[in-house]
């Protein structure tokens, strides 16, 4: 080894050892993330990491292979080159530069530790329904231009059963990655409401098909397998005698090796948070119980809790013993999965886990907003098809971020909200001579009409092709930076006098 | 490939008809109709060479040994030298690899020259020179040449490719005792045009003069030789000693070959190349006439002993084409014998006159050479004093050791993504494998704060990739000059007392010269 190291500081040890991975590095990874997803700072940060050392892995392993058969051709073609016209070799440049390119070869080979196979890590994300777990493994599929498959656990059972095999996650990977068998075999399989499948706590005596059953025939396919899949495939388009088309499909048999897939296991798991809540707050009184006697009244806290917990969709908060509050989830151990249900087998082999927050009314404001595909930005898009800008003041969007909270249901409930909130306006606007739309605070309150209920009817703020002075007026009223903005994207008529607009002139 | 399509199509000729003559033979026995089914259908089911394949794979062995070429696209920009844009016209970047030597590409007089020809006389030259006839541009740059290399004649191709193929190999087709002695490091284009000769050859070391006379002794005197060598080595700068190997032809009885087109525009008082260059003050006292005497008193200078000397028009001279300049005799045996020459299409006749009037410009211009090898010798000083390995060298090229396809194409992608720095990584087959480079030209536009921008680019490159320097090469005992213990490095062509000359020291005879068009050209009158 001491020659090894010799030899490392040299010219073609250093050629043997620089090679810059292409894989965008974690901190790149959660730039790209941030451009798309609010909020889920732990979360994004953990998935960074360990999709990096996931192509880390997957790179090393190519790399090991790639070296080996590039040394093969290079002496192979050396051989041919020198036996035909030395056009390109047999002069001394190419004999020195042969001599630098072996020792690379094995330095390189010198490098490559043939017993260390580095293992695998899945992923596990928990989180409440609406907090973009999956929005995250799309985001990082595109990032690095890798096949992802998107596989529901509810609609999958053991096989043999009705019901949707396990390996149908790696057939749609397949067919994601265009029949490519080595492009899928580096892409990302997620297996979404992984928690539908936990085991019922008590067993009921009949075999779980469709629950544990399932979780059983995952264990191979996680830990990284050959797997055999037959798929029905287009192979050849036809001219048959009466000159029709026809597609012939044929069974083709795949082996896909699963060991280099990254499997992101994903489910809202709900009710977890308060399992853990409940096992950390008898963790405490444990030790509490040492030190006094005095929970006489423990079975009216319990019922409290209990009442509390029935009608409350947020997420519990833990109070750790630094005083601060963290999200329950955050404090998920595999112990807590397996009494929520999975099989200790299955959690194994998925050893990094994160919680994703429920989103706060700030998240929900921002993500309105600001990513790329910001709701709002796509509400203005379709709007101005039909001509109509669009204004929405920030007082009017913390009010829908609020809405949306109270909904429970996260980020897809903003949707909703907006919906409502431009039902009227989309059908009034079109064919009509609107040019400006205004929503402010008092148009998003006009929402609510009890306290419990939403109403059909809002109070939009319509205003014509030459009525924008006073759209500017309103506008700046509640968020005067849209004002400033509107006055110098539309500019400002103020005592010039405006012959009037022909009616319609923005359809 | 005109020959062996049609051998290809015989074969496969005869290959059917074999397979219908079985049918026939096959089809009189007692199972006829069967058989006949048979090898109805063996034929239909037979399935032809696999040519896709054949091309995929050879195309996927290119990537996998990283030689796999990507064109980037360079569009540079007449109006602000040296810059290009990319893709987007926004998108700029500083060009420091072209061969476009000394900025002639975009020049006014160079462009007016073009610009009046084409509106005069249109784009093609309409045919082969025989069939087409040629044109006053033509007669005009085959005297120039003529004029430039202080040779009886010149003849033009399309290419120096071509002439250096068409010329080589006439010599041995025509000469089938003939022995050529080639430099190992010689361009493609000879060694194919030696290929084609099909005559016996000797390739020596590069630039040992020792082993290339050793060869020669080998030949009796009447045996007929010819050197073919460069002046300038285009990837690794290096320069043969011309005056010894025509000493040693004299010795031996060989013709000289000589390639200079790295060198023409660079070297020499009046751009004609190292061969002006080694009688330096005897060609700038006399200018643009044949001086009485050499730089050592002798009757004849180097330039004069070389026998051929070929040079392109598409470097230094801003167009394209190439050429060979040598007395009346080869160049009208050439013209008259030279395939390469005899079946393509002459050159634009606009072309030509902008190559025309490239060559006036810089003959007159001696701050065009003298700067540019200043800007060289500004960022070889400075990537010495960082220990990023350059080939050692003595003339205006650049080339930095990287030693590895695969990073030099990075640090090339990396300088033209992260520094808006454009400089191409040479690779397989235009270097040996494992002396991968990148090769940097600066030009008399590339002045000293661009070179500081380049300088750090390439700086930053070599800690990114962590790309071996001077000492990491030295300690494996070097590679190609660099790092190598008793390397001896030679001196600059270009003395400090040349660098020093401005355009006034020039024989005012080299301005607007008349220059009369050559009989040869057309062809001699009996």
């Amino acid at each position: 080894s001491s020659r090894i190291g010799r030899y490392a500081a040299t010219a073609s040890g250093k050629l043997a050892q620089s090679r810059l991975s292409n894989i965008p590095t974690p901190k790149a990874l959660k730039k790209f993330l941030d451009e798309y997803i609010v909020g889920q700072e732990i979360g994004k940060k953990v998935l960074s990491v360990a999709v990096y050392n996931h192509y880390l892995r997957i790179n090393d392993k190519q790399k090991k292979g790639e070296l080996q058969r590039q040394r093969e051709l290079m002496e192979r073609e050396k051989i041919a080159d020198d036996r035909d016209e030395p056009i390109f070799s047999g002069n001394s440049e190419s004999k020195a530069g042969w001599r630098n390119l072996q020792r690379q070869f094995n330095l390189a080979g010198r490098e490559v530790d043939e017993d260390l196979e580095l293992s695998k890590s899945n992923v596990l994300v928990v989180g409440p329904s609406g907090s973009g777990k999956t929005l995250l493994a799309t985001t990082l599929a595109k990032i690095l231009n890798v096949p992802i498959a998107i596989t529901d656990c509810t609609q999958l059972t053991q096989a043999g059963y009705i019901g949707e095999d396990v390996e149908v996650c790696i057939e749609r990977l397949l067919v994601n990655a265009e029949f490519d068998v080595a492009r899928a075999e580096k892409g990302i399989i997620v297996l979404d409401e992984i928690d539908k499948l936990a085991k019922p706590a008590a067993s009921i005596g009949t075999k779980d098909v469709s629950g544990e059953g399932v979780q059983q025939s995952l264990l191979k396919i996680i830990e990284g397998h050959k797997v055999e899949i037959t798929v029905k495939r287009p192979v050849k388009h036809d001219i048959d005698g009466q000159k029709n088309q026809t597609t012939t499909k044929k069974d083709e048999v795949f082996v896909v090796d699963t060991s280099n897939i990254l499997f992101m296991i994903m489910g809202a798991f709900v009710g977890l948070d308060k399992h853990i809540v409940k096992r950390i707050e008898d963790m405490k009184k444990i030790q509490k119980a040492g030190e006094s006697v005095e929970s006489s009244n423990s079975k009216e806290v319990e019922k409290e809790r209990a009442k509390k917990f029935r009608f409350s969709n947020t997420l519990e908060q833990v109070e750790l013993d630094n005083g601060k509050k963290v999200c329950a989830l955050d404090l998920t151990t595999p112990t807590d999965l397996v009494s929520f249900g999975l099989i200790p087998e299955l959690i194994g082999r998925v050893p990094i886990i994160t919680a994703l927050q429920p989103l706060q009314r700030d998240d929900l404001f921002h993500i309105l907003k600001e990513p790329k595909n910001a709701l709002l930005d796509q509400y203005e898009y379709i709007f101005k098809q039909f001509g109509v800008r669009l204004c929405v003041t920030q007082k009017a969007l913390k009010k829908v971020a609020q809405f949306a909270l109270k909904e429970g249901t996260g980020a897809r409930g903003l949707r909703g909200i907006m919906e409502r909130l431009l039902l009227n306006v989309n059908y009034d606007c079109p064919g009509s001579n609107i040019a400006y739309v205004l929503i402010d605070e008092a148009t998003v309150d006009s929402l609510q009409e009890t306290e419990h209920s939403l109403a059909s009817q809002v109070d939009v703020k319509y205003y014509s092709g030459d009525e924008k002075d006073s759209l500017i007026r309103d506008v700046s009223e509640e968020d005067k930076k849209l004002g400033v903005m509107l006055e110098k994207e539309l500019g400002h008529s103020a005592n010039i006098h405006t012959p009037t607009i022909p009616k319609r002139s923005l359809t | 490939s005109t020959t062996a399509a049609p051998h290809a199509k015989n074969g496969y000729a005869t290959a059917t008809g074999a397979g219908a003559a079985a049918a026939t033979a096959t089809a009189s026995s007692t199972h006829a109709a069967a058989a006949a089914a048979a090898a109805a259908n063996h034929s239909t089911q037979e399935s032809g060479f696999d040519y896709e394949g054949l091309i995929d794979s050879e195309l996927q062995k290119k990537r996998l040994d990283k030689s796999y070429r990507y064109f980037n696209n360079i569009n540079r920009l007449a109006k602000e030298f040296p810059l290009a844009h990319r893709q987007r016209e926004a998108d700029k970047v500083t060009v420091w690899c072209s061969n476009d030597y000394l900025a002639l590409s975009k020049h006014p007089e160079v462009l007016d020259a073009m610009h009046k020809t084409i509106d005069k006389y249109g784009c093609g030259a309409g045919g082969t020179r025989n069939i087409a006839g040629h044109n006053i541009p033509t007669l005009n740059l085959e005297a120039e040449l003529a004029t430039l290399h202080k040779k009886e004649g010149a003849l033009v191709f399309s290419s120096c490719y071509v002439a250096n193929d068409a010329v080589l190999s006439l010599l041995g087709q025509k000469m089938k005792d003939l022995v050529i002695f080639s430099d190992e490091l010689n361009h493609a284009s000879m060694i194919v045009g030696i290929k084609h000769a099909n005559v016996k050859k000797h390739i020596f070391k590069h630039n040992d003069l020792n082993e290339l006379e050793q060869l020669l002794q080998s030949y009796p005197k009447s045996v007929p030789k010819l050197i073919a060598f460069e002046s300038v080595y285009s990837m690794a700068g290096s320069v043969a000693d011309i005056e010894k190997i025509c000493d040693l032809a004299d010795k031996y009885g060989a013709l000289t070959f000589l390639d200079e087109v790295h060198a023409v525009g660079l070297y020499g008082p009046h751009g004609a190349g190292v061969a002006e260059h080694c009688d330096f003050e005897s060609h700038r006292a006399s200018g643009i006439a044949t001086p009485k005497t050499n730089d050592k008193g002798g009757a004849k200078t180097v330039m004069d002993r070389v026998d051929m000397i070929t040079g392109t028009l598409g470097k230094s001279f801003g167009s394209v084409g190439g050429y060979v300049a040598a007395s009346r005799k080869l160049i009208d045996w050439f013209r008259s014998f030279a395939p390469g020459f005899i079946f393509t299409t002459t050159l634009p006749p606009s072309v030509m006159a902008g190559a025309t009037a490239a060559i006036r410009y810089q003959r007159c211009h001696i701050d065009l050479r003298t700067s540019q090898q200043k800007h060289t010798m500004y960022v070889k000083k400075a990537f010495h004093e960082l220990g990023i390995p350059v080939i050692p060298n003595p003339s205006h090229i650049v080339p930095v050791l990287i030693g590895n396809a695969d990073l030099a194409k990075q640090a090339s992608d990396i300088l033209i993504n992260k520094h808006q720095i454009y400089v191409q990584a040479i690779n397989f087959p235009t270097v040996a494998r494992g002396t991968e480079r990148l090769r940097i030209t600066p030009t008399p536009g590339h002045t000293n704060d661009l070179s500081d921008i380049l300088i750090n680019a390439v700086d930053d490159v070599f800690n990114e990739l962590q790309l071996p320097r001077v000492r990491d090469w030295e300690s494996q005992g070097g590679l190609l000059g660099v790092g190598e213990s008793g390397f001896v490095e030679e001196s600059n062509l270009w003395t400090s007392s040349q660098l020093s000359l401005t355009n006034d020291d020039l024989n005012p005879n080299v301005r607007d010269p008349i220059v009369k068009q050559l009989e040869v050209s057309s062809g001699i009158k009996q």
